[in-house]
């Protein structure tokens, strides 16, 4: 009885270690599969070829800078409104520029190496600390890649949006872009100071403004 | 006479130095990134300031990229007056991909997976945008818009799914253990008997 025992428990050992092994080489085989699940090459010999290869690589660099001028970087200021309703208000650099032109304006380095557009948004209505509002639609603008007494034009006015939108396009390098703004004051507008921040981003030319 | 000079130097003053505020600048070489779901990756970007002035800038991302984008190298740069864009500053940022292609797992959702990449490669469009940073800008003045600047740079980080076969080396690894504990507690019954003998 014991030695038949014994005999069960040896063949047990046996199947045992037959298991680890199968597994243990299932387990290498697994893992020396490409990562791909396909198979390795099998590796040939050819006779009388040659081969040779060298290495080709180009990179694509590309660089824009963009600076606001003095009078922009100022802010746009439409100075003090007395009486309402007041249209078309100018911004106070929309004419004091050379001749007469507008001194408000947005310049591409010389040292960019793509033309660019660019894209203008506010971030909110004009509003006061107290929290009145001159609507955003309000405040319009034209814009033009030169500046003169007519130049940017005074029609048609576009209304600042709180998306970007292009606002002059295919801006050369070492050129400028410059803008008129103006401003309506409807006749029941609340006194006081009302502020929002204009934003210009230049991006490759074609390219979409985005958010 | 001292008037006259104060205007000659004024004049030459203007004409050297272009009446501009201080600037933005981006360079960039790589516009696509290409890199395999739930991978950590690094980009980086350059700015420049070739104005007469120093100027503060923040990187920043578009909403679209934001879903995957785990760090933005975010603090304000110091970038001084006249760098050209031969020097300049390099600002890095990492993101993560999400794991978003589906796997057939055979255990809890996460084990012994295999991936067929049968899905259209996802790809998120977006802006690595550089701007003038506020903190260091005058305002508009007392009534009217302040206004800002800022350059971007286009990119594209397309996900890849890395199709592959069901790993089973788990189940492997389990067999051998539990076999090898078996054939432990066999052994040490043998000896136990043998001794007892």
């Amino acid at each position: 009885m014991s030695e038949k025992k014994k005999g069960i428990l040896s063949w047990y050992s046996v199947v045992l270690i037959l298991v680890i092994l199968v597994f243990a080489v299932l387990l290498i085989i697994e893992n020396t599969k490409p990562a791909t699940g396909k198979t390795i090459d099998k590796i040939s010999l050819t006779g009388h070829a040659t081969e040779s290869s060298t290495y080709s690589n180009v990179t694509i660099q590309k660089y824009l800078s963009i600076a606001t001028c003095t009078n922009m970087s100022l802010g746009i200021l439409f100075g003090d409104v007395s009486e309402l309703p007041a249209t078309n208000i100018n911004a106070s650099h929309n004419y004091d520029g050379a001749s007469s032109g507008s001194s408000l304006c947005v310049n591409v380095s010389a040292d960019s190496n793509t033309p660019v557009d660019f894209c203008i948004k506010a971030n909110t209505d004009l509003t006061s600390i107290d929290l009145d509002v001159i609507v955003l639609a309000n405040e319009t603008y034209q814009n033009s890649s030169t500046t003169n007494l007519t130049l940017p034009t005074t029609s048609p006015e576009i209304p600042l949006t709180t998306g970007y939108v292009k606002s002059g396009d295919n801006i050369a390098a070492g050129s400028e872009n410059y803008y008129r703004f103006w401003l309506d004051v409807p006749a029941s507008q609340p006194s006081g100071d009302y502020n929002n921040t204009v934003y210009f981003k230049g991006v490759t030319t074609s390219l979409a403004c985005g958010a | 006479m001292n008037l006259k000079k104060l205007f000659i130097v004024f004049s030459m003053f203007v004409l050297v130095f272009p009446l501009v505020s201080a600037g933005v600048g981006i360079s960039w070489n790589k516009e696509t990134s290409l890199v395999p779901e739930n991978t950590k990756t690094c980009l980086t970007y350059k700015v420049y300031n070739p104005w007469p002035d120093d100027s503060y800038v923040e990187i920043e991302l578009s909403e679209e990229l934001l879903p995957i984008v785990s760090y933005v190298e975010s603090e304000t740069k110091f970038v001084p007056k006249n760098t050209p864009s031969s020097e300049a500053i390099p600002v890095e940022f990492c993101f993560k991909t999400p794991r978003i292609y589906e796997q057939d797992c055979l255990l809890f959702d996460k084990l012994i997976c295999k991936q067929d990449c049968l899905e259209d490669m996802q790809i998120y469009s977006g802006e690595v945008i550089v701007l003038e940073s506020n903190d260091y800008k005058s305002s508009g003045g007392s009534g009217g818009s302040a206004t800002a600047i800022s350059v971007s740079a286009p990119l594209k980080v397309k996900v890849q799914c890395v199709a592959h076969k069901r790993n089973y080396s788990l189940i492997y690894i389990v067999v051998v253990l539990i076999a090898g504990i078996l054939l432990a507690i066999n052994l040490l019954n043998k000896k136990r008997k043998k001794n007892k003998k």
